[in-house]
């Protein structure tokens, strides 16, 4: 356990401290000695354990699987858990940030980096999800709510006393909290904006939509107020937006050195931990640890950089991918990277600059609940299929990927629905391969090595061929 | 073709004069001589065509196909299309009540009748859906969807003026329709209201819900009205309520005798084609048609009800269902009546009673939408599904779950767990497909509904 909290960035005073919490959480989700060595080794393989800055941030999210699990007995008084709500991030930041009773999570990421990624153990917590309401078999429910459901079901985390989601990105995730509230009696809080942004040619963002996500996060606030019992003002939101900003600007930094490096210097095994990090309901201190752990990292990178070190062949096709990395198994990227293909991006990652939302203050925006709604139109993720295809375009051109390789997850009905237009765009605008492919983000049973292995084969000929 | 007609309770006269309409949409559809004669067999098959008030009603569900097909070539001036929307039927109706310019086509209905359940040809029309953007395989979109993408791509339906839907029930309909405003630049609207209803207010309805949708509905009115360029008056809209509200009080005779009787006196295929009525746009003259096709079909059923006639027998196990009957397909329903089991009603039809009422046609119907089981999260369907089994004294509950709805086959486990908990009956959970014929495995589906039976009748023994 020690050797695997050590790879997990924890400093030797830190284990003894914490060794008998992460024991207790541990224990709860059946980890055992066998299960240890396991995590060792697919963290040493999966993981650029060697780079200070990947363990920094393995550390923070171990800590939140860990606080997650024992947040009642650990004597937090109020826990807030969300699912597919963007926003809560701040807001629950801010909450843990002005009081040590507070704890909040958002997504279950952390769980499924820990529980999965490293200790491959997701199976029966969707199983357990199974045996509820959602469903394997022909629906192929989404397997993100599943891990949050398994939780539930399985006693796995601290019960919330509020459970928190939105109707931006997902319809599952609505109906599943609100069976949650009706079987386990846990109150609920739904928030929403409209979704038909009437959306000009050079314009991504829609006031109207800003506008009413930002009142329906207000609301949000509001009722978490009365669960905490103090106010969260717009100054403790800055605060939150602008730690995470630096944050932002810490991953942009890795994102251009990955994307404009060659060869490749890190594995794409790695994007889910960055992925969670973000997610992660972390005090403005916590904050300020993530953004150290992903500065260090980027020094890290740069000597690699410099070395000339890479995880594919200098020269190896360059691809963008539609839906980011399957979350709790690592396996499908390390793959990849075997293959000799670079994944140099994920449109997901793909964010709008300023110049391209609607017309905004010079002198910046003054209410928190606007930057927060905005915030969330700036992502491709967030858009409709003609703005998100012609983002994903623009940054092909950008980063003159060689082919896309267009994975739809299957959980989510909406964003299949759109993976064939894509590929027709991307050839007719841009001529390029790409690879159209079946996919759950959130369930390891879905990989199947032989059958994935031969189609990337053909896909990085046909994108040889073509460039060669 | 005439004895096909005539099957679908065409008169003679009426086959004279429509013959040369109807070839041309069957033509268009590319229905051939053999299509023809396996929905002759079909229509015997799997419909009581010896009852006049089913062929009365088949008759009003071809007529308003073959309209929709022809729309454009004869002239008609503008198009309007729902699909999973919910109060558009009211619209419609008042539509095509005032003006004859005016074409309305709610969801695919009638074209899945048509074309499904009798000629058994949806699959072109399902995997040309596939071609475009919704997807079979694991992800499954729904084929309820599939049958107005692949018409629309086809070119069977005309391209509409409007195309409508609602975030009510559904929600790869908005995602859908958005794309057809994208891709074939169909201007769209969309209709919408709170979900979020307290299970605490059961069983009566939410007036934040039903002031939400009326508000959206009205809005809807009003993009219409720019449409087709005349005013949708309240008194237009309250004509088509009343008109609607004899209707339903017909379909309720029906259902009541048909949950009242043993044995079961028609085969639950049948509830199909009233739904479809129900959700057709017809004029108020067509909705009286379709009033007297269901009343006809009353007096008769009420004749074979008395001579103590059924498609089961008389001791068969008296089942409930949750979902609307196979949309597309009557075949499931008719083997559930093979296999001795009598489909008495479905949880689709189940409603509860309010007092709540309004003057504003509007309101009237965002307090209707909220009664029925369809409408209701899971908190308030599953009471009602337990008092609509204590009601009708039933003995098995078929669990089905539409896999191409993630929200609705959420529920399905849930349902099961609940029934056996408070009425301690057989309860069979079946992964099925409303809108697709693909799914329908005979030999698996029989084998199951066999232990199924067998289960209720140990029990009851």
């Amino acid at each position: 356990m020690i050797e695997l909290l050590k790879l997990c960035g924890f400093s030797a005073q830190e284990i003894d401290a914490e060794l008998p919490r992460v024991e207790k959480a541990f224990k709860k989700l059946g980890i055992t000695d066998e299960d240890i060595e396991i995590g060792k080794q697919r963290l040493a393989k999966y993981f650029d354990v060697e780079f200070k800055g990947v363990r920094k941030a393995l550390r923070l999210c171990v800590m939140e699987f860990v606080n997650g699990v024992v947040a009642k007995e650990a004597g937090k008084k109020k826990v807030l858990a969300g699912f597919m709500a963007p926003g809560l991030d701040i807001v629950g930041s801010a909450a843990v940030s002005k009081s040590g009773e507070v704890f909040s999570a958002h997504h279950s990421w952390a769980f499924l980096l820990v529980a999965s990624r490293i200790f491959d153990k997701a199976v029966p917590v969707l199983e357990a999800a199974e045996r509820k309401w959602l469903k394997a078999g022909a629906v192929a429910h989404c397997a993100n709510v599943k891990s949050f459901l398994g939780e539930f079901a399985l006693d796995l985390v601290s019960k919330p006393d509020l459970i928190i989601t939105s109707g931006y990105a997902c319809e599952t995730a609505p109906k599943t909290l609100d069976l949650l509230h009706e079987f386990f009696n846990i109150p609920l809080c739904c928030y929403d904006t409209c979704q038909d942004m009437d959306l000009s040619e050079d314009r991504y963002a829609t006031k109207r939509a800003v506008d009413l996500s930002a009142k329906s996060i207000r609301k949000l606030v509001e009722r978490i107020q009365d669960i905490v019992d103090f106010e969260i003002t717009d100054k403790m939101l800055w605060e939150v937006i602008n730690a995470r900003g630096k944050m932002r600007i810490a991953s942009g930094k890795v994102r251009k050195l990955v994307e404009s490096s060659d060869p490749l210097p890190v594995s794409s095994t790695n994007d889910a931990l960055w992925a969670c990090l973000n997610t992660l309901t972390m005090s403005i201190e916590e904050t300020d640890e993530a953004v150290d752990a992903i500065n260090i990292f980027y020094e890290e990178l740069k000597e690699r950089v410099a070395n000339g070190q890479g995880v594919v062949e200098k020269g190896a096709p360059r691809v963008l991918t539609y839906c980011p990395p399957n979350y709790p198994d690592p396996t499908p990227e390390y793959i990849i990277a075997q293959s000799g293909i670079a994944v140099v991006a994920t449109s997901f990652g793909t964010s709008l600059p300023e110049e391209k939302l609607y017309p905004l203050p010079k002198t910046g925006l003054k209410d928190p609940y606007e930057a927060m709604a905005l915030g969330r139109q700036r992502t491709a993720s967030n858009q409709n299929l003609r703005q998100r295809n012609r983002m994903i375009i623009e940054e092909c051109k950008r980063l003159n990927v060689d082919g896309v390789l267009d994975r739809y997850h299957i959980g989510c009905r909406a964003l299949a629905g759109d993976a064939l237009l894509l590929e027709e765009a991307v050839k007719k605008e841009l001529g390029i391969p790409v690879l159209l492919m079946e996919w759950e983000n959130f369930d390891p049973r879905m990989y199947k090595q032989g059958g994935f292995e031969r189609r990337l084969d053909v896909f990085k000929s046909m994108m040889t061929r073509k460039s060669g | 073709m005439i004895e096909l007609l005539k099957l679908c309770g065409f008169e003679e006269q009426e086959i004279e004069s429509e013959l040369p309409r109807v070839e041309k949409a069957f033509n268009k559809l590319g229905i051939t001589v053999e299509d023809i004669e396996r929905g002759k067999q079909r229509l015997t098959k799997y419909y009581d065509v010896e009852l006049k008030g089913v062929r009365k009603a088949l008759r009003l569900i071809v007529r308003e196909l073959v309209n929709a097909l022809l729309v454009r070539d004869e002239g008609v001036k503008k198009v309007i299309y729902g699909f999973m929307a919910p109060g558009f039927d009211l619209l419609s109706s008042a539509l095509v009540t005032k003006s004859k310019d005016v074409c309305s086509i709610h969801h695919s209905w009638a074209f899945q009748i048509v074309v499904g359940c009798i000629f058994g040809k949806i699959e072109p029309i399902l995997e040309e859906a596939e071609r475009k953007w919704l997807k079979a395989g694991i992800v499954a979109h729904c084929a309820n969807l599939k049958t107005l993408v692949g018409p629309i791509a086809l070119g069977l339906y005309p391209k509409p003026d409007l195309l409508v839907t609602t975030g009510l029930l559904c929600e790869t309909s908005p995602k859908t329709v958005d794309l057809f405003h994208e891709l074939y630049d169909i201007p769209v609207w969309y209709v919408d209201a709170c979900q979020d209803r307290t299970c605490g207010e059961y069983p009566e309805p939410s007036k934040r819900v039903a002031s939400s949708a009326a508000k959206s509905l009205k809005r809807l009115a009003e993009r219409i009205q720019e449409v087709v360029g005349f005013e949708i008056t309240n008194d237009m809209l309250l004509e088509v309520q009343d008109a609607k509200g004899k209707l339903n009080k017909a379909f309720g005779r029906i259902r009541g005798l048909i949950g009242s009787s043993a044995p079961l006196p028609l085969n639950p295929a049948h509830e199909n084609i009233w739904m479809c009525l129900n959700v057709l746009a017809l004029s108020i003259d067509g909705i009286t048609e379709a009033t007297e096709a269901v009343d006809t079909l009353y007096e008769e059923l009420q004749e074979r009800v008395a001579k103590g006639l059924g498609v089961v027998e008389k001791e068969a196990p008296r089942v409930l269902a949750t979902l609307p009957m196979g949309q597309t397909d009557p075949r499931l329903e008719y083997l559930a009546c093979e296999v001795g089991i009598a489909i008495v009603a479905t949880d689709r039809n189940l409603e509860v009673s309010t007092k709540e009422t309004s003057e504003d046609p509007y309101m009237k119907f965002g307090i209707a939408m909220q009664l029925g089981a369809m409408h209701m999260p899971p908190g308030m369907r599953i009471p009602l599904i337990i008092e609509g089994c204590k009601k009708l004294n039933i003995d098995g509950v078929l669990d089905r779950f539409h896999v191409g709805c993630r929200a609705v086959a959420g529920d399905a486990l849930v349902i099961e767990s609940a029934i056996k908990k408070e009425l301690g009956i057989p309860v069979l959970v079946l992964e099925w497909e409303n809108f697709d014929p693909r799914v329908y495995n005979r030999e698996e589906y029989k084998r199951r509904l066999e232990v199924f039976k067998a289960m209720m009748v140990k029990r009851t023994v």
